[in-house]
């Protein structure tokens, strides 16, 4: 009898559905084709085979397998110093911060309000303090100093701040160099940095079914340097893709493999994680919504074609169309994040987003991180052996008898998922405390964490390097 | 009636398995030494009468049950059971291959937090006929209980008083609990009379009714004593059995499904011998104790991973099963109640329990909330929604209309668009607003919305009232009983 802990057998699409999806992706590639908008790309795909017309690519299916087939089915992020930290494999499961969102709640006041770069620098430190988040981004996007460098300012506020792998982006070409200048001055060069990468960008196309100048040179820039990228089509049903799940599916991963072809083009073998996030409009407030079955399932379905695909892949489950950590909140972070874990995903974005992503709660990333390791522990299985089974201690106890003194009982004490936030309470330990809010634990965590400074700071050489290069962007850009 | 199943393969939903067959043959082997070679203490001569008829091995009142017995019983048992509504509907399709998953209010609090108020308080008759109101309105609560242990009426009675306002106030199943055979024929009494007669009750069973085991590897005299008498009528019957880890059950997740097996499948042979066809419900519910403070804890993943696998192994058994889903350490009804609500419903639809049961406990089971029952209500139903899956088809996938749109365009406007509209799910109670006109609404949180909620049902009174003449029966079916005691 095997000792292993056999993990939880789950999916949503069969081999045979996923064969039907790609089928389809392959024929929308080919018959219906994709605009690019970057010559060189489109240069190389031609080169490749396909069928060019203005900015219109219309790409064989022979061509999309070998891109596939190219791509590393694995490959490791590290961390700033070096240790390898997310394994990209099948069933790796990897959880993480959202990007970019408009506001943040103040931790301190509670006031929502537009991001700043002490807020990336704070976003930093809670990555870096929870060990359930795999990486670190700057959550909130950043208004204050100068407008054309926001992307860069965010980098420069985390390097500092967490030594977990970093999500970034980059508003341009330009800037995504700048972002290069960074991480080679914060871990000693561009050989290290390739030798270990510990930043993964993010990028993407406008869909459906257009690439556009500026993600595909950042794509090839990325190539070029074996650096990880992640290519986002943002899917709306029924606006930027069909309304039915199954369609916006494939039109997701057209975008998407589009981005992993051009990628294999300019160097095969360049890391790349393919993806489909549903940002689908709530067809009465014209907002986008989260909190629909439908955003989950579909990334469910999209899960099932990836780990057909054998590529590593991301979901953007995690958040919330609610604006504070309540019940429907905390509802969507569970069964967000559940589906995230029993699908395999080797990256789930975004915990600590609320209102549809457009808000930064960091009580919501503190819950998160709790939220993992619950569905982990359930995911991760029962193990059946004769240990387990325990069918001496319970012949040696015997009918009304108790486990408690059992040696078994000791060696297996430790085996349990532990929390200090979701603890027994009774009603009137709870009055006692003078009706102690769960997000008022979740916000006193929050400003702990902050309040505590970083954890893992550079040195101050690498922090002079960096404020250098900080300075002489500026003024380039005065 | 809902359609919902796990593990479809027609329209397909997700599936999911925690254990494989092996594992399954692993852990029943085991519970079958466990019964041949430890045995159980029988507390009931009558039992033990029967058990030992059949061919087990007697020493004092311990016994020890061959394999076969079982496998004999496993054989003759149900492998489906219908429990109707007490207007005679179907209401529960009971099996463990059909993956299909229901919900039970929670039984025996103490205690009510108010949805008026929000206070917390000792529960009375009130409560149990609000919660029979609340159930009734909500779809996605299969089986109603009283959410309560009533504190105003004479001593001992509670539970005749309990199914007495529960049947006035709800037609759905009812979950009965019961400290005694007398009590338990009293209650049967009351829902003969809702629905004209003891035979009509017997033929169309509205409610589940059981018994628990105790303790380990133990059955109790008062407890067989009502479950005998609760076959030989063939109501469906469901044998609890509970473990805590390390205490009363090995502090290992696979020794507890080894224990609480071995004591609910004694059930199982109790009811095959004493009526052969008789309609049983198997359970496994495994708890843990915080070593620490020594309580309770339900906001764990083992206190529903172990339902999860229970859910594998009676399916293996091919056995009607019920699990505990819903359990929360939260004092009120707060995020982290919302939280275990949410993780333990999503894990007991996707494991397809038949039966999950304690929808609505507050504090470790102390304490009951019905603004908890509507939250779930809600969830329950998402959840099915995102486990359901979709269709994957020429039409679905839209090639046609992909073609028609072409890259940069919108599907807004497309017939395609419109026509699949509808097949997207609906809020009843998560409201969809921007922050603005959230705060002109008078910035009233979830909770607050759930408490409104629920008040709106109860004002609304009895949905579908029993007859006058048969309330006065029940009346004096209980004055009658009372004189007795």
């Amino acid at each position: 009898m095997s000792k292993e802990k056999s993990r939880v057998h789950y999916s949503m699409w069969n081999k045979s559905q996923c064969e039907e999806v790609i089928g389809a992706v392959y024929k929308v590639l080919e018959e219906t084709g994709c605009s690019v908008r970057n010559e060189r790309a489109r240069k190389m795909l031609e080169g490749a085979g396909c069928s060019v017309n203005d900015d219109l690519v219309k790409i064989p299916p022979s061509l999309m397998k070998w891109a596939i087939e190219a791509a590393p089915s694995e490959f490791t992020l590290y961390d700033r110093d070096g240790n390898p930290a997310m394994h990209f494999a099948p069933e790796n499961t990897y959880f993480g911060p959202p990007i970019t969102t408009v506001f943040v709640k103040d931790p301190k006041t509670g006031e929502k309000r537009k991001g700043r770069r002490s807020d990336a620098a704070n976003a930093g430190m809670i990555c870096d303090a929870l060990p359930n988040i795999a990486w670190a981004s700057a959550m909130s996007g950043i208004e204050e100093g100068n407008s054309k460098l926001i992307d860069v300012y965010e980098v420069a506020a985390l390097l500092p701040n967490t030594k977990k792998p970093l999500m970034y982006w980059a508003s341009s070409l330009k800037n995504l160099q700048y972002e290069f200048e960074l991480f080679e001055a914060a871990v000693g060069g561009a050989q290290r940095l390739k030798e270990k990468p510990f930043t993964i960008c993010l990028t993407c196309p406008m869909d459906p079914l257009v690439h556009e100048g500026n993600s595909i040179e950042q794509i090839i820039y990325l190539a070029e340097r074996e650096a990880p990228v992640i290519y986002i089509p943002g899917v709306s049903i029924g606006c930027t893709s069909p309304i039915t799940i199954a369609g916006s599916v494939v039109v997701g991963i057209a975008d998407t493999l589009v981005g992993l072809l051009i990628s294999q083009l300019t160097h095969k073998g360049a890391p790349f994680v393919i993806s489909r996030f549903s940002d689908n409009l709530d067809m009465k407030t014209m907002t986008i919504a989260r909190t629909h079955p439908e955003h989950v399932m579909s990334h469910a379905a999209a899960s099932s074609v990836f780990k057909y695909l054998g590529l590593p892949f991301s979901c953007n489950l995690g958040d919330t169309d609610s604006g504070r950590v309540d019940q429907i909140g905390v509802f969507d972070l569970v069964n967000q994040l559940y589906t995230g874990a029993l699908s395999g995903c080797n990256m789930t974005m975004s915990i600590g987003g609320c209102e549809s992503c457009l808000l930064t709660d960091y009580a919501f990333t503190v819950f998160g991180n709790e939220v993992i390791g619950f569905v982990r522990n359930l995911v991760g299985g029962v193990e059946i052996s004769e240990g387990t089974l325990a069918l001496e201690s319970i012949d040696e106890v015997g009918p009304g008898g108790n486990f408690i003194t059992e040696e078994d009982t000791i060696e297996h004490i430790r085996d349990f998922w532990t929390t200090d936030l979701l603890v027994p309470t009774t009603y009137g330990a709870w009055l006692d405390s003078g009706k102690k809010d769960f997000v008022e634990v979740l916000n006193e965590r929050v400003n702990e964490i902050i309040d505590a400074g970083p954890q893992n700071p550079l040195s101050d050489e690498i922090l002079k390097k960096l404020n250098a290069i900080m300075d002489r962007i500026e003024t380039e850009n005065a | 009636m809902n359609n919902f199943r796990m593990n479809a393969t027609m329209g397909q939903s997700a599936q999911f398995r925690m254990l494989n067959k092996n594992q399954c043959e692993k852990i029943v082997e085991t519970v079958y030494k466990v019964l041949e070679v430890t045995g159980c203490d029988v507390h009931h001569e009558g039992a033990r009468k029967l058990l030992l008829d059949a061919g087990c091995k007697l020493e004092g009142i311990q016994v020890k049950i061959p394999s076969y017995l079982i496998k004999k019983a496993l054989a003759t048992a149900p492998k489906q059971i219908t429990i109707y509504d007490r207007e005679g509907n179907p209401a529960l399709d009971l099996s463990a291959r059909n993956g299909k998953t229901y919900f039970e209010a929670g039984l025996l609090n103490l205690y009510r937090i108010d949805s008026r108020t929000g206070e917390r308080r000792i529960t009375n008759r009130q409560d149990v006929a609000e919660a029979g109101l609340v159930i009734e309105a909500l779809p996605n609560i299969d089986v109603a209980s009283g959410l309560a242990s009533i504190s105003d009426c004479p001593e001992g009675i509670a539970e005749v008083y309990e199914v007495r306002t529960l049947l006035e106030h709800t037609t759905k199943p009812l979950q009965l609990w019961n400290t005694c055979k007398e009590n338990f024929l009293a209650q049967a009494e009351l829902c003969a009379a809702a629905v004209g007669g003891m035979d009509e009750f017997v033929a169309k069973p509205f409610v589940i009714v059981g018994s628990a085991s105790f303790p380990l590897l133990g059955h109790a005299k008062e407890d067989l004593d009502k479950l005998l008498c609760m076959y030989e009528m063939g109501i469906p019957s469901c044998y609890v059995s509970s473990g805590i880890l390390g205490f009363s059950a090995p502090m290992t997740m696979a020794g507890a499904l080894v224990t609480t097996l071995a004591d609910t499948l004694v059930g199982l042979l109790l009811s095959q011998l004493t009526k052969e066809g008789c309609p049983f419900i198997a359970s496994s519910y495994i708890d843990i104790m915080d070593m620490g403070s020594l309580a309770f804890c339900m906001s764990t993943p083992e206190f529903i991973q172990g339902g999860a696998a229970a859910a594998d192994v009676f399916r293996y058994l091919d056995l009607p099963f019920s699990v505990h889903v819903a359990g929360t350490d939260s004092p009120v009804f707060d995020e982290q109640a919302a939280f275990d609500i949410s993780a333990q419903a999503y894990t007991g639809i996707l494991a397809g329990v038949n039966l999950g049961n304690f929808i609505g406990f507050m504090e470790s089971a102390m304490s009951s909330s019905l603004a908890a029952l509507v939250y779930a209500d809600e969830a329950i139903d998402y959840i099915r929604k995102i486990l359901g899956g979709f269709e994957v088809s020429g039409e679905t996938l839209a090639e046609e209309v992909i073609r028609e749109v072409e890259p940069g365009g919108s599907f807004l406007g497309e017939e395609h668009t419109i026509e699949n509209l509808r097949t997207l799910w609906a809020p009843k109670n998560f409201i969809r607003t921007n922050y603005e006109n959230w705060e002109k609404d008078g910035s009233k949180d979830y909770q607050t919305r759930a408490n409104e909620k629920v008040v709106e049902i109860i004002e609304k009174g009895i949905r579908k009232p029993l007859k006058p003449s048969v309330l006065k029966e029940m009346d004096a079916i209980i004055a009658a009983f009372e004189k007795q005691q």
